[in-house]
């Protein structure tokens, strides 16, 4: 998935959301993760409660916990200064492109200087389409369905993410119960169906043994 | 104001998730059940926005035209894994379909 395209998208949909181009731009820089920001971007314009925004946010992002584990013996041995730029620009590209050269080259020595080349350069790609998005996306007309690109970039980014039974299951059982619970107030219903599919998620899992 | 207030929140908890590990003196390990878990939530989370977003769009209380695109971008997306292909395929759908319908 190119990194590129995804940026341009997720600025054109803060505009099409009729988000403040600076609000976008700033939300990019600080929280610096795709698909979190359109979540937000569609929370926001559904006018959902600023603690349900920062906790789907956070749902969203869980994943990068994985990463931070996986790359973290690696950094052990830096300093505090090191760690606040590593964490900041820890992306699922910025992991794919380094972890498997790490993996490759135990021994290698200035692994931190490859990754935050790495991160670097991803990070200015994405804020530079970020940045041409927001502007781009506000001079779209109007009538396009230019909506229905948020539920398609979630399509896109959910469907390499279902490898194991489990998660189908988890998947399917989420998106079945959030039909029901769309309704209810404060969009907690989106809260309240992925808990039910982590549930039935684990609960295949451990039947598969 | 408050605006500002929920991005700075967006920031900090995803900077959470990105530090815990690296932070973290070596050698802590994750919890298997943390881990298994963890795996189930980004699987889960997408769905439940998708789902809402395709069926219950505006004023329309099902919107099969949307329900369609979105089935054969769905299709499109696990043949493929590309998000490009994704968006065009369920875009091209939708205009196609509202276009027949006459909306």
């Amino acid at each position: 998935m190119g990194a590129i395209p995804f940026g341009l998208i997720t600025g054109a949909a803060g505009s099409a959301a009729g988000i403040d181009p600076v609000m976008s731009i700033a939300m990019s820089i600080l929280v610096f993760a795709g698909a979190s920001q359109i979540v937000a971007i569609q929370l926001i314009a559904q006018n959902a409660p600023g603690v349900l925004i920062v906790l789907a946010v956070l749902l969203v992002n869980l994943r990068m916990v994985m990463y931070s584990a996986a790359m973290a013996p690696y950094f052990a041995h830096l300093p505090l200064r090191w760690k606040y730029p590593i964490a900041y620009l820890l992306t699922d590209h910025a992991f794919a492109l380094t972890l498997a050269r790490f993996r490759d080259n135990e021994n290698a020595p200035h692994k931190h200087w490859y990754y935050l080349g790495a991160g670097a350069n991803l990070w200015i790609g994405w804020q530079v389409a970020v940045v041409i998005g927001v502007y781009a996306g506000a001079m779209l007309p109007k009538e396009w369905p230019l909506d229905f690109t948020i539920p398609l970039v979630f399509l896109a980014l959910a469907m390499p993410g279902l490898r194991t039974p489990g998660q189908r299951f988890a998947a399917l059982a989420a998106g079945l119960v959030s039909a029901f619970t769309a309704s209810m107030p404060l969009k907690t219903g989106l809260i309240i169906a992925a808990m039910c599919g982590v549930t039935v998620g684990m609960l295949r899992e451990g039947r598969g043994k | 104001m408050t605006l500002w207030l929920i991005v700075i929140g967006m920031g900090l908890a995803t900077f959470a998730t990105r530090a815990s590990f690296i932070f973290l003196p070596l050698h802590t390990h994750i919890p298997a059940r943390l881990r298994h878990a963890l795996k189930y939530v980004a699987a889960a989370i997408l769905p439940a926005l998708i789902v809402p977003d395709v069926l219950y769009h505006g004023s329309t209380p099902f919107d099969v035209t949307r329900l369609a695109a979105a089935l054969f971008a769905a299709l499109v997306a696990w043949r493929t894994h590309n998000m490009l292909a994704t968006i065009a395929a369920g875009i091209a759908v939708l205009v196609a379909l509202n276009y027949l319908t006459g909306m």
